[in-house]
């Protein structure tokens, strides 16, 4: 009988890729702490894994280069090597080149192996020397056995049931069952095998020879691996994240244990993204359904069109639906949420590299890894991360001796958090470096013809120059994050997924970035707004405050651009009716609110509306996907009375207003 | 409630009939007992395709219960460790 493996192929790259991830992590975690055998020990059977599954596929590019790997690092395990910089450079490089074989397998093309082989060589290098130690294990006390059979091993006549009696005639044993996926019924070959164990075998002085013996006559039918379990002294169990779930890039991924704790018997099942992208959508309809029918309740109340019994059972079958709609949006949008760990579990290596090649030492501090965000929005934050790490390395930490002349530890602080708050995530990422020269931003800008020198800035209008295209206080051009590219880059992404970036920052002192952005891309909190009879979204992340005005203090024919006095300031207040060219015809509003919204580079900002209407959450709809992308509007939606509204982009309406007041002043030559 | 009785002898050579039987089974979207007290030998492939079974019913939401498992039956699930899978008391 023979199996058709491309269906498992998909499973295959993304475990692949996560077990390099983990691979990397423990890696670090070795740096850290060399004395931890069990990070060695895990460091060997993600590799051996990898090994086996890709044995399996026939992917003989992994294998190999897996299999010298292997080697190596059954040395350090055995105590027969030191764990040292050289070492986990080349750990580290070595997940680099397995991750770069499965990039190319997945897609379909013929890895180049000449990056593999020089690592082969090196790593065949290192295994020749250094063996000046030379400790026998074959006799222990206690074993870790990993069991895995192939899909086939029932079908070739063998009964792991009869392995497993025959090992417990050895000594104690204690298993945990391992299963990666729990398969459907439907269409299930019922003679594959999809279990697999990892067992403890306690007894004394047992043979690891006794071991394999009984494992002899199936070895090509299963991957197995026999570790002394102690072999000095300490075996304590890995425990990289706060559960299991975390590991898979996304899916969530099965792991059954006989005696893992309850949070790890968890049932769980992989989830094709656009399946949950679809229930989203049909979350989102349901939604919209319910509020047109909450629309049309409060019509047949108001005109006392069906008798009020009737009404009150037509109101608790809306409470209900009501109840439901909210339930199923909030479940499916937890799916979609997922922990930064994912993010966050690759900084330390991007420091460790960065920091080598610039020669500073850093105090990486990472906090609130189990922050949750939409997962698409993980993956678009990734670049705009790694860019404001990369510019705290190169261009905010000092070297060590100046750092030292500066009367600062050798070694800089980076910090990087994120939390929620006030159902926004936010994002920290603080180094205790140079900090900007607000003298020379203001300098270059004005040589860039960006700014009027005539015109004075605020501290954080001067720190946010940093943010315009292609001005950098940096004297020398690097490669790690060039020189005045990628801050205005790392802007514009925060901003494409609906988020603020702020700077602080203090010469000699240190810079921090804030973040701040919404859980979701899908879901928005918005605050409906009239402006001139038409309706608007207000997204509430970009909302200040509102002020109530009397009527009298505002009148619909003000300029585009005005002034008015909020608290202690003079801030810029934008006529949106005369920006959105709306009809001057239909008077002033009787109670206009003003909203102060971030604007961004102009800092805090009024845009006067006609009025407030209801706060909600509501699903975006892609305009960009459906017509065309307008820049001030970031999305639309539809309210409960079937209307279709404009969300705006509050920045862009703003930059707009001012790019169109610039354009008619100078045309009118003023 | 369904009742579904499993045979004294249950192995790869087997598991075609014993599937067709669990397959009714689901159809029926109702609880089941299964009467292990017959068992007196179980293969891995058995107990692997009952594992699945009793999964799968519990991600329709449908409960199963076990009726007297033999010794012989228990002591396959105990070396096995597939108590949670099976959602049997671990004995």
């Amino acid at each position: 009988m023979s199996l058709n493996l491309d269906q498992f192929k998909a499973s295959f790259f993304q475990e692949g890729f996560t077990n390099l991830d983990r691979m990397e992590q423990l890696v670090i975690r070795l740096e850290d702490d060399p004395g931890n055998s069990a990070s060695i020990q895990a460091i060997f059977r993600v590799c051996h894994s990898l090994k086996g599954s890709a044995g399996t596929f026939g992917f003989t590019e992994v294998t190999t280069f897996a299999h010298a790997l292997e080697t190596l690092l059954d040395e350090v395990r055995q105590g027969n090597r030191r764990i040292n910089d050289e070492l986990i450079t080349q750990l580290l490089l070595s997940t680099d080149v397995m991750r770069n074989l499965l990039q190319s397998l997945e897609a379909g093309e013929v890895p180049n192996t000449i990056e593999s082989e020089s690592v082969i060589a090196a790593l065949g290098q290192m295994s020749r020397t250094d063996d000046s130690c030379n400790a026998k294990n074959d006799v222990a006390d206690a074993w870790h056995i990993d069991f895995y059979p192939h899909n086939d091993f029932l079908q070739t006549g063998n009964d792991p049931a009869l392995l497993l009696r025959e090992l417990g005639r050895l000594g104690q044993l204690q298993l945990t069952l391992q299963v990666s996926e729990i398969p459907a019924w439907e269409g299930i070959n019922p003679e594959l095998s999809w279990l697999a164990w990892t067992i403890e075998l306690q007894g004394k002085s047992i043979k690891k020879e006794a071991i394999t013996e009984i494992f002899e006559w199936v070895d090509t039918e299963c991957d197995l691996e026999v570790v002394n379990a102690n072999p000095s002294e300490s075996h304590s169990p890995i425990d990289l994240h706060e559960g299991e779930v975390n590991l898979a890039n996304g899916d969530a991924t099965a792991t059954t244990s006989a005696t893992s704790t309850a949070a790890k018997k968890q049932r769980m099942m992989r989830v094709n993204a656009e399946k949950i992208d679809l229930l989203l959508d049909y979350s989102g309809e349901i939604n919209i359904a319910k509020d047109m029918l909450n629309t049309l309740f409060l019509d047949l109340k108001l005109n006392k069109v069906i008798p009020p019994h009737e009404l009150r059972r037509f109101e608790d079958r809306l409470d209900m639906l009501h109840e439901s709609s909210r339930g199923l949006q909030n479940e499916v949008m937890s799916v979609r949420m997922q922990p930064m760990t994912l993010m966050f579990d690759q900084f330390p290596r991007i420091v460790r590299d960065l920091s080598r090649k610039v020669k500073k030492r850093v105090n990486l501090k990472i906090s609130g890894a189990t922050t949750v965000i939409d997962k698409d929005m993980i993956d678009l934050l990734m670049d705009p991360l790694v860019q404001l790490i990369r510019n705290a390395l190169d261009h905010g930490l000092e070297i060590p001796e100046v750092r030292k002349s500066r009367g600062k530890p050798e070694e800089g602080l980076l910090r990087i958090a994120a939390y929620q708050e006030h159902g926004f995530v936010h994002f920290e990422i603080e180094d205790d470096g140079n900090g900007l020269s607000k003298r020379k931003l203001l300098e270059k800008a004005t040589r860039m013809g960006l700014i009027n020198p005539d015109a004075p800035l605020n501290d954080r209008a001067i720190d946010h120059l940093i943010f315009a295209q292609g001005l950098s206080t940096a004297d020398e051009l690097t490669q790690i994050s060039g020189r005045g590219v990628g801050m205005d880059i790392v802007k514009d992404r925060i901003e494409e997924i609906g988020g603020f970036i702020d700077i602080k920052s203090k010469e000699g002192k240190g810079t921090t970035f804030h973040i701040r952005l919404p859980m979701s891309m899908s879901l928005l909190e918005g605050q409906v707004v009239n402006i001139a009879k038409q309706t608007y979204i207000i997204p509430l992340i970009a909302m200040l405050e509102s002020v109530a005005l009397e009527g009298g203090q505002y009148h619909h024919n003000r300029p585009l651009i005005s002034e008015y006095q909020w608290r202690n300031e003079k801030i810029k207040i934008l006529n949106l009716r005369k920006a959105f060219h709306l009809s001057q015809l239909l008077g002033s509003s009787p109670r206009p609110v003003l909203l102060i919204v971030d604007g961004k580079e102009y800092g805090p900002m009024g845009i006067i509306v006609d009025d407030l209407l209801e706060q909600k959450s509501i699903i975006v709809k892609s305009l960009q996907r459906n017509f065309i992308d307008i820049p001030w509007v970031s999305g639309s939606a539809i309210l409960g009375n079937g209307e279709v509204t404009l969300i705006l982009d509050c920045a862009n309406v703003i930059r707009n207003a001012f790019k169109s007041l610039q354009l008619h002043n100078e045309g009118a030559g003023i | 409630m369904q009742y579904f009785l499993l045979d004294d002898v249950i192995n790869i050579g087997k598991l075609t009939t014993l599937k067709n039987a669990l397959q009714q089974l689901i159809e029926q979207q109702q609880a089941v007992t299964i009467d292990a007290s017959k068992v007196e030998r179980i293969d891995t492939a058995a107990l692997q395709l009952l594992a699945l079974f009793v999964q799968t019913l519990k991600n329709n939401n449908i409960h199963v219960t076990w009726q007297q498992p033999s010794e012989p039956f228990i002591t396959m699930v105990n070396l096995l460790a597939l108590h949670s899978l099976l959602d049997i008391h671990h004995g």
